[in-house]
């Protein structure tokens, strides 16, 4: 109900955060709190420390620089799901951003949060998969570039040391022909999702499918994505017995466990009709431009 | 309680905003296995301190147990379910008493639990000094001879286990002062918990009383004495210092009393117009891990309503509880009741699939035109005339062919007996108020101000009705069982047709003024033991996606009410209770695996509903008139009654899916959506 | 640790071990007892309050992390004996039952109507998905706030202040 101590640190600047940053594992980051808290009360996890990184305003940002949307890791959920730039830019994230939790949870966690609590049933992972992002993280030795697929690789850790500290999210914006959507089932009475599926593709001018990627969350023990998927859907238009493919790929290369709230037969079937309904969405966006 | 005012205000005061000086925190350290026996316990409060037992009070609740099926205190030689107490600490302060239970080294030797009904029945008993795992098995009804029938049709059914989740977790402060132990607690029967402590620490009537404080909801789950209760009691009267235990959610759905969790076989014998002729039927609860609780007595009172609103001559049934590895089983909101109509009302609808009859059309074969007592004990009024106006209120023949609606049909049974308590006082032109029973967001306030205006001709705003306070009444009952606004109301009425009779005596006529310049006390135990049974029905109609969920997009109810004292007041009832109606139908359990782990970790697991899977609600209420003086019958049970089992014929009717359990869950459904074509065995 | 904060207009300077949730402090240092706790998987929002115009779940916030900022709780709301106009629409509107978890309704209703959005009633209802109530099914809160933000335009108020 109510947390073990710890010590806790406050820094006001990210130079000063880095520096509180060691090696010890147990010395973890404090941000939105939406996910590290809750664990705390239940004495789940135990902390030494927290570096509380909330008063480091300096990461909290939405912009468009030229090509790419950049998002700073203290960046609310809830500021994803209002921020004009994002609604037309990238909707996907807020699609993704306004089914996360609910709108009391949503004004204080954040996307960097949300990204490196390595919970595989979280929504955010999965979009950024799909959008193949750069995660930009700092340490007291520098800056490090980390592509999605890299970030996301292993299941129960991000990619993250624990001296770093994921300081900004790089999304590159193209132009035309690009669609991508985010779906998801949950428990129809609130909680984590049962499964979601985030897609991004591009449309080649006689309407095939020129690049595609999607990312499946809460379907294994880790975000993933449907390489196999991908490859069969590229060159080809997206009809239903495409599509039907496709998705039974996707199944395939899922794992889904069985818990209270679905077993993993259930997950399979929502996971296939997920895909065919985030793949026809991106193509509809796609094509509608 | 507080009123609307002090709540919106933020200024109710409910246990957890009570401090008293010196004031310890409790926090309770609980076994982590189903089933173990315990070696040794070194830490903490345990049962090297105080051996006593609990059971037997609350709603429900049975005395006449083996002691040795009785909930201990603290856990001494065995443990039986995840969560059971089993020593406990105390800190000044909350996050101290937390990490105190660090402290607390329990050596378990574990055994195999029995996890289900099945298990329990066939293993060797849980407790020493048993021979069974049943608590209590009888026949209820008259045994017959089969009739000869062309229809005769058997089914099983499965009600799970379900939390109550007030949103106020249960809590108790305990005070005692070297001769009187007081305690503060969320409660729905300040005397339940009275005598419980009593019998449990040996004390004396004048040695305890108990306070209700602003209770935020119970459903069922605070009226019966709990362990950490009586720990809380023992405590401050060891540490001489009042001691305050507020229960986590986590704790609550692993440790209060979950309700429902019943079995029921069916077997219909009818003839080819629907008519049935007799009804045999096994009804077996999972009483969890210790018996006297209302789990114990729960087949019984399902039993007794299992003919329901129905003429049926014939019927006899077996009604078992079981004991298995998981937390007591205790009230929740229905109580049995649910359980009843649910097993009957799915007959029903099997039945008229068998011949070919409309759902409404099969029941209104079986409706009584005179009063009737079923075999099984239940008296119900004539039920045709309030069926016919429910279907035409409900628009049930337009609503089944356009969105393929379900009705129920069932009988509310109102805990009447024996009574209630009721006293009144005037001074300085106030009236205050003090019932047996405790409101706990029903506003009792509300019919009570209605009546003892209209009985006393005062106005309302003199009135105050107070919370419970076993100081301020010799005895008293509860608030459960539907039975408030009736022998509550009763027992306001005859109080005050007494203090009336009083004014008149003393100052020889009556009026409203000269009630309000005396001063008057009086108190009286108005006492029922008859039975108060209404109508109810329930129309549903539902939509099913592609992902198998599904959604209630109407929910109706007609209920007969007697009289709706507080319009208000009884909607809200209706749309509260309705919601938990579809929580149980759709969403809602406490699960435990096959080594009796709890898996229902939070809220969501729970199920419990959210304001996104509201439907639109249309209420009709029907006023026929009761015996009681003021005329009203029962209501805060009916929709979770009603409602399961119109969702369920719903859910049946767009997805072709026999439903025969609750919750009916997605998985279940998914690919029957009603986009597609649906068959059912109809005409 | 210091920590200092403004709570419903007044300052609050304190010494908070780190590890106390922001509900606790508001209960117990401060004796504001209107945020309730419902349960520790910040799940039912009965300890809303607004941090920085912003409801948030009091549970699930480290009193430390309060530093610097403007809070507002159920009881101040309020102007004296005068409610608040969402406090006044529960009440008329019969939003509550056991009141338990009306503290934080009303703080989400209040921080709804200050976002002065168009919502349907899917979407408002939507918006209460972070709170829990057992008692009322709900129905009796949306017309709350739909009578509150009546309450408020008639009153010649911004929503809220």
């Amino acid at each position: 109900m109510y947390p073990r101590g710890f010590d806790y640190f406050s820094p006001k600047s990210l130079g000063e955060a880095l520096q509180l940053l060691g090696t010890d594992p147990e010395v973890k980051i404090l941000a939105g709190g939406q996910s590290l808290i809750p664990s705390l009360k239940l004495r789940t996890l135990s902390v030494k420390g927290l570096v509380d990184i909330t008063g480091v305003k300096e990461l909290c940002y939405v912009r468009q620089k030229g090509h790419f949307l950049k998002i700073g890791a203290l960046t609310t959920v809830a500021s994803l799901e209002n921020d004009q730039t994002v609604a037309s830019s990238l909707p996907i994230v807020r699609e993704a951003a306004e089914q996360i939790a609910d709108p009391l949870v949503r004004n204080r966690g954040t996307i960097g949060g949300n990204l490196s609590h390595a919970d595989p049933v979280n929504d955010l992972p999965a979009v950024m998969l799909a959008l193949n992002a750069m995660i930009v993280a700092m340490s007291k030795q520098g800056t490090r570039r980390i592509g999605a697929d890299s970030f996301f690789a292993e299941a129960g850790h991000t990619a993250l040391t624990p001296e770093e500290i994921l300081v900004e999210i790089e999304i590159f914006v193209q132009g035309d022909r690009v669609g991508s959507a985010y779906r998801k089932v949950r428990k129809s009475s609130g909680g984590f999702s049962i499964a979601g599926v985030a897609s991004c593709l591009s449309v080649a001018d006689d309407g095939t499918i020129a690049q595609c990627r999607i990312a499946m969350t809460a379907v294994a023990p880790k975000v993933l994505r449907a390489e196999n998927a991908e490859q069969t859907l590229l060159g080809k238009m997206p009809t239903g017995s495409v599509l039907d493919q496709v998705a039974g790929l996707a199944v395939k290369a899922s794992r889904p466990s069985s818990d209270l709230n679905a077993s993993e037969e259930y997950r399979r079937r929502v996971l296939h009709m997920l895909v065919k309904e985030s793949l026809g969405a991106s193509y509809e966006m796609a094509t509608a431009r | 309680m507080s009123s609307l005012e002090a709540f919106a205000r933020g200024a109710g005061k409910y246990v957890d905003d009570i401090t008293l000086p010196r004031m310890l925190h409790m926090a309770v350290a609980r076994s982590p296995h189903a089933r173990a026996n315990v070696l040794s316990v070194e830490g903490g409060m345990n049962a090297g301190d105080l051996h006593a037992l609990v059971g037997g009070f609350g709603e429900g609740a049975r005395r006449d147990v083996d002691p040795a099926v009785l909930h201990p205190v603290f856990a001494s030689d065995t443990v039986n379910y995840v969560g059971q107490p089993v020593a406990a600490v105390f800190a000044a302060d909350r996050y101290a008493a937390e990490d105190k239970l660090d402290e607390i080294d329990v050596e378990y030797e574990k055994m195999t639990p029995l996890t289900t009904v099945e298990d329990a029945l066939s293993a060797a008993p849980l407790h020493a000094g048993t021979t069974s795992n049943i608590i209590k098995q009888s026949w209820v009804g008259v045994d017959f001879d089969d009739p000869a029938s062309p229809v005769v049709l058997e089914d099983a059914f499965t009600i799970g286990r379900i939390a109550n989740n007030p949103l106020e977790p249960r809590g108790i402060i305990a005070d005692y002062d070297g001769a009187r132990l007081t305690v503060y607690v969320s409660t729905q029967a300040v005397f339940s918990i009275k005598r419980g402590l009593c019998n449990t620490l040996k004390l004396k009537d004048s040695e305890v009383r108990v306070i209700q404080a602003d209770t935020g909801g119970a459903f069922g789950v605070k009226s019966a004495l709990y362990p950490e209760y009586v720990m809380a009691a023992y405590a401050a009267m060891a540490y001489r210092r009042p001691v305050k235990w507020i229960e986590s959610r986590s704790e609550h759905l692993a440790a209060s009393q979950p309700g429902r969790g019943v079995r029921g076989k069916m077997k219909l014998f009818a003839g080819t117009e629907g008519r049935v002729k007799a009804l045999r039927a096994e009804v077996t609860t999972d009483a969890g891990a210790f018996g006297g609780t209302a789990g114990t007595s729960s087949p019984f009172f399902i039993a007794m309503q299992l003919t329901g609103p129905y003429g049926i001559e014939k019927a006899r049934v077996l009604a078992t509880s079981v004991m298995t590895n998981k937390p007591p089983q205790g009230p929740y909101r229905g109580a049995g009741r649910p359980e009843a109509a649910f097993f009957m009302e799915r007959m029903m609808d099997l039945l008229a699939d068998e011949i070919g009859k409309e759902a409404d059309e099969v029941r209104l074969v079986n409706t009584t035109t005179k009063p009737f007592t079923s075999p099984l004990g239940l008296e119900i009024e004539a039920s045709r005339p309030f069926f016919e106006k429910a279907v035409a209120e409900l628009k049930y023949t337009e609503k089944s062919h356009n969105g393929k609606a379900g009705l129920s049909f069932f009988v509310l049974v109102s805990a009447v007996t024996p009574g209630e308590s009721a006293r009144i006082t005037v001074q300085n032109g106030t009236v205050d108020v003090w019932l047996g029973g405790n409101q706990h967001g029903q506003a009792h306030v509300a019919f009570v101000k209605r009546l003892l205006s209209e009985e006393l001709g005062i106005p309302e705003n003199v009135i105050t009705l107070n919370n419970g306070d076993s100081d301020a009444l010799s005895d008293g009952v509860g608030t459960w069982g539907s039975r408030s606004a009736i022998v509550g109301g009763a027992a306001v009425i005859a109080a005050a047709r007494k203090v009336r009779a009083q004014v008149q005596r003393r100052r020889g006529s009556y009026t409203a003024d000269t009630l309000l310049d005396g001063n008057y006390d009086r108190e009286v135990f108005d006492r029922h033991a008859r039975q108060l049974n209404s109508f109810g029905a329930n129309l549903a109609t539902i939509r099913i996606d592609k992902f198998g969920v599904v959604t209630v997009q109407e929910c109706a109810a007609c209920y007969d009410v007697g009289r709706a004292l507080t319009p208000k007041v009884v909607q809200a009832q209706i749309v509260g209770g309705s919601l938990q109606g579809i929580g149980q139908a759709l969403y809602e359990g406490v699960v435990h695996d096959a080594n009796g782990r709890l898996l229902t970790k939070d809220l969501f697991d729970a199920g419990l509903p959210l304001a996104e899977n509201t439907p639109d609600f249309s209420i009709t209420i029907v006023e026929r008139p009761s015996s009681f003086p003021h005329k009203a019958k029962g209501l805060g049970e009916a929709p979770t009654i009603g409602v399961p089992p119109a969702v369920a014929r719903a859910i049946e009717n767009v997805s072709g899916i026999r439903i025969r359990h609750t919750p009916v869950s997605p998985e279940e459904l998914i690919g029957s959506s009603d986009t597609q074509e649906a068959t059912v065995k109809r005409r | 640790m210091r920590t200092r904060f403004r709570v419903n207009g007044a300052d609050v300077d304190l010494d908070v071990e780190p590890r106390r949730l922001l509900v606790s402090i508001l209960r117990e240092e401060l004796g504001l007892t209107g945020t309730h706790i419902g349960c520790d998987t910040t799940n039912c929002g009965a300890c809303t309050v607004l941090v920085d115009g912003k409801a948030i779940k009091s549970c699930a916030m480290l009193a430390v992390q309060a530093d610097g900022a403007e809070i507002l709780t159920i009881e101040g709301l309020a102007e004296g004996e005068v409610l608040h106009p969402v406090q006044r629409a529960f009440v008329e509107k019969h939003g509550l039952q056991c009141g338990f978890c009306t503290p934080g309704m009303i703080m989400t209703s209040y921080w709804i109507l200050s976002q002065n959005k168009d919502w349907d009633e899917q979407d408002i209802k939507k918006q209460f998905s972070g709170n829990l109530c057992r008692c009322t099914g709900y129905r009796d809160i949306i017309e709350s706030l739909k009578r509150a933000k009546e309450l408020a335009r008639g009153e010649g108020r911004e929503a809220m202040r």
